[in-house]
């Protein structure tokens, strides 16, 4: 009888306050950590689906917060005020309830920045707080629990962000890499001195966008390539979440280190200065199977480097698919090679859809290959064509397939690195596509 | 056994007296807010703007600020930009609520329209098909989506977020009084669950207005009413007139059906209502596709009949320059030959979007026979503007045209010297028509004067 005659009152909390007092208690606290940074914060996050992006914000105690971002020339050079709330869900939330540069990460619509259709980039615009520390604060992620870490701003952090000069600051990273084509650094490895190349990718593309990858020839033969995320923060190009781990050094941001000298440093604070070669570290056909796994086509893409008679034989399957010439109509498209290295092999995939490449059939054939010391491959059939719709739009690219030695070569063009297939016997036949 | 039912009913004395002990007046003094706390500041001017807009007068909540659980928890919806806030919720006020509140009263508007809208930036995307501009929810909850999209305050755009609220609100109506019977019995059989599958072409022809439409009646209902208010009745009727007989004859008793059910439900004149939608539409939003001038380059509209002895020109007035021009070509046709044929009526005959046929209709002063004089023209009518101009061509052979030509000089010294000496507007004039003439009439204005005007009953 005394187990269920219970008055309610006599409830005895765990702590020594209620619940809704000590969630109210935890949102104030959230929110004046964020408000009391008087110069704003620095913040990093990365997307599961791309790369990881940088921004400045600050925070007032109406619920406004003045964005700037990495994202885009605009979101680089003007400050954007939107809304946000601290409130009680799971746990402590942050949520960017208006739209803001952030959002654009978390957009389903393709358009908007990129992102994959219905996904975005797998980025959040809610956090739950984790932690703080004197000069920093770390929320996750509500749905895709990525990290967005902030870091007090300084007076001169925050005015240069405020005043459009971070998109400067970007732009002289960018045309470093631009400029050096082929940067690396030296990597002392058992007595060797070892060339890592390294790449930095500042597109805003999903799977390879954003990334930073450092790529080695070891003696033995063995290509050796990682990986991470980047942001770009005034004055530095920062490695996300873990950092980049290469040859057991963790390497965590590039800063310069006088005019026009970019330095690679580690988690030990010792620097690599970042060099130029004239050619390629490593031939981009060392790295097929270890670092790049795929060539892509998108729908009725010619991208810079392809020259006219490449034009045609890629065009020949994208202008062959709204047309009815395979004996359907298809309103979206791709073609992608596959590397399948252990085997010596080579797949090419015609990809056709119905409804703009929601769902949708694939027409595959393969190649077996050899290649020489020089990079330049030969292919011969495997499989024949099978599967979907498209064989009759794809004729033309096999034949090029079959009938001329190729090699590969890295093109850039703007903020992207595409490879460059190129016929040996013909030389004015090369066509470009996009590396992942 | 004994020993058994007495712990049973020890047991039952138990659980009734735990049932009836516990006093309940602790649970009752919960703050439920302060339990979950998500108060956003409303503290800007648009903040207050809504305040003062719709939760003083209507008692409804806008939520523009992101809240994962009023959209779908499984789907990245972005939120909206401030700035496109504003603009939004006026369409929805002066394309919504304020058209029902003029035609149903306060009373109406106030306890039947939804409480709670919601507002997102990007449209929300299921796993599968369209992208959604809107959806509604627990007959209280319309949520609105693409706020930032680039087109988002197009005219196209706002009149398919209006169809979206319109639509909404009929399943409400449905909620307040049910729908008709009689509707449920028109495209009976016609239903069909597997309605996505199913084109657009192959349940027009049956007698819907999408293929959603097909899906059931509740949604069949809804969609009619919405289509007719926001796409408007011409459209409705090209619609009509372009599908099968069967088809035809079901959206014409839909819409008898939808009519009468905004009637004896709630006293609402739905043609009222449905001129008032489309004048907004028209006027205010600009919405190409609902203009008369879209209809004449459709060909919607076969023929115009002037009349000038009708009693619509007294009440509603005609341009004295077209009258005197009909009146002179009436009474310079009597004097030229001793039947004295005099003029019945004008007939405007729009045999495609550019050849035009003006129809005199005569007849003998001793009456007999009715003869059509017929005069060839060119018609350009800009679908944007409405601007229109006409050209007199060479007239053709054939018997109509050669009874015209008995009075050619007459006609090109009046009629014709009027017709090709402006530049007109077409519209739906005269403006002051009462609802239920809206788009059975119309015509032209000469640009820039509103007065100076000649207009018809349309034809089919």
């Amino acid at each position: 009888m005394a187990l269920f005659s219970c008055k309610k009152d006599s409830y005895i909390a765990k702590f020594n306050e209620k619940p809704q007092q000590r969630a109210g208690e935890q949102i104030q606290l959230v929110k004046d950590i964020l408000v009391g940074a008087k110069d704003g914060w620095v913040a990093t996050t990365t997307t599961d689906l791309g790369g990881g992006y940088g921004f400045y914000m600050q925070f007032d105690a109406e619920e406004n917060v003045v964005t700037v971002a990495d994202l885009t020339a605009t979101s680089q050079s003007e400050p954007l005020t939107s809304r946000y709330r601290v409130k009680q869900d799971m746990g402590t939330d942050l949520v960017f309830d208006t739209f803001t540069y952030l959002s654009m990460l978390n957009d389903p619509n393709s358009d908007v920045f990129g992102g994959a259709l219905r996904d975005g980039f797998k980025s959040d615009i809610e956090f739950v707080y984790d932690h703080s520390s004197d000069d920093s604060i770390i929320f996750i992620g509500v749905r895709y629990r990525n990290y967005l870490k902030m870091v007090k701003a300084t007076a001169a952090q925050k005015a240069a962000y405020m005043n459009g000069s971070f998109k400067d600051d970007v732009d002289q990273f960018k045309n470093f890499f631009l400029t050096n084509k082929n940067a690396y650094f030296d990597l002392e490895v058992g007595g060797e001195s070892l060339k890592v190349e390294t790449v930095v990718n500042s597109a805003n593309s999903l799977d390879v966008g954003k990334q930073v990858s450092l790529a080695a020839l070891f003696p033995n033969g063995n290509v050796i390539s990682q990986s991470a995320k980047f942001a770009y923060t005034l004055g530095s190009i920062n490695l996300l979440d873990s950092a980049l781990t290469f040859n057991d050094i963790t390497f965590t941001h590039f800063a310069w280190a006088g005019s026009n000298k970019l330095t690679l440093y580690d988690d030990a604070n010792n620097a690599y200065a970042i060099k130029n070669s004239d050619v390629p570290i490593i031939p981009l056909y060392k790295l097929w199977g270890s670092k790049y796994n795929e060539m892509l086509s998108p729908f009725k893409q010619i991208f810079p480097g392809t020259s006219e008679s490449g034009k045609e034989i890629l065009n020949f399957f994208h202008l062959n698919m709204e047309n009815g010439y395979t004996g359907y109509g298809f309103n979206s498209a791709y073609l992608k090679f596959v590397w399948n290295v252990v085997n010596k092999r080579l797949v090419l995939n015609g990809f056709s859809s119905q409804n703009g490449g929601q769902s949708g059939w694939t027409t595959s054939c393969s190649y077996d290959y050899t290649v020489d010391d020089q990079g330049v491959y030969s292919f011969v059939q495997h499989d024949g064509f099978s599967g979907g719709y498209v064989q009759k739009a794809m004729t033309e690219i096999n034949d090029f397939m079959l009938n001329n030695k190729i090699k590969f070569e890295y093109y850039a063009g703007g903020d992207t690195i595409y490879v460059q297939m190129i016929s040996v016997d013909d030389p004015t036949i090369t066509m470009t596509f996009l590396l992942s | 056994m004994k020993k058994n039912f007495l712990k049973l009913t020890w047991l039952l004395f138990i659980i009734l007296v735990g049932l009836g002990g516990c006093r309940k007046e602790d649970d009752l003094n919960v703050d439920i807010p302060s339990m979950n706390p998500d108060e956003p500041l409303e503290n800007t001017a648009l903040d207050q703007w809504l305040t003062t807009t719709f939760l003083d007068p209507y008692n409804m909540d806008v939520v523009y600020r992101y809240n994962r659980y009023y959209g779908d928890v499984a789907r990245n919806i972005t939120p909206p930009k401030v700035e496109n806030v504003q603009p939004m919720m006026q369409i929805v006020l002066d394309g919504f609520i304020k058209i029902y509140e003029e035609i149903a009263g306060k009373t109406f508007s106030k306890s039947y329209l939804p409480k709670e809208w919601v507002l997102f930036g990007s449209n929300s995307y299921p796993s599968s098909g369209s992208p959604l501009a809107g959806d509604a929810a627990a007959g209280r909850r319309i949520r609105l989506y693409g706020l930032n999209n680039g087109d988002a305050f197009s005219p196209g755009s706002i009149a398919g977020k209006l169809q979206v609220v319109h639509h909404e609100f009929t399943h409400i109506l449905n909620q307040l009084v049910a729908m008709p019977t009689d509707f449920e019995s028109i495209s009976k059989r016609d239903y069909s669950a597997t309605w996505s599958t199913l084109s657009r072409d192959s349940t027009h022809k049956l007698g819907f207005v999408t293929s959603y439409a097909s899906g059931s009646a509740g949604e069949d209902f809804a969609e009619t009413v919405s289509y007719l208010l926001i796409n408007g009745q011409p459209w409705y009727d090209y619609w009509a007139n372009t599908s099968t007989a069967e088809g035809r004859a079901n959206l014409i008793a839909k819409e008898q059906s939808a009519i009468s059910y905004f009637q004896t439900g709630f006293g609402i004149d739905f043609k009222v209502l449905q001129k008032t939608m489309q004048t907004y539409l028209k006027d205010v939003i600009k919405v190409d596709g609902i203009s008369f001038a879209y209809w004449l380059n459709q060909n919607l509209y076969k023929t115009m009949d002037i009349n000038i002895s009708d009693g619509l020109y007294l009440t509603y007035g005609i341009s004295a320059d077209f009258k005197k021009a009909y009146d002179d070509f009436n009474t310079q046709m009597q004097a030229r030959y001793t039947a004295h044929y005099h003029v019945d009526y004008l007939q405007f005959i729009f045999n495609s979007d550019e050849d035009l046929v003006v129809r005199a209709y005569f007849t003998a002063a001793s009456g007999g026979t009715q003869y059509a004089g017929d005069y060839a023209f060119k018609m350009n009518v800009d679908q944007q503007s409405g601007a229109t101009s006409f050209t007199k061509v060479d007239q053709p052979d054939g018997t109509t045209y050669s009874n015209g030509n008995l009075f050619l000089d007459l006609f090109e010294s009046t009629i014709q010297q009027y017709l090709t000496s402006h530049e007109f507007m077409a519209d739906w004039i005269p403006d002051e028509l009462p609802a239920d003439e809206f788009t059975t009439i119309a015509g032209f204005y000469v640009n820039g004067d509103k007065n100076d005007k000649f207009y018809g009953t349309l034809g089919h």
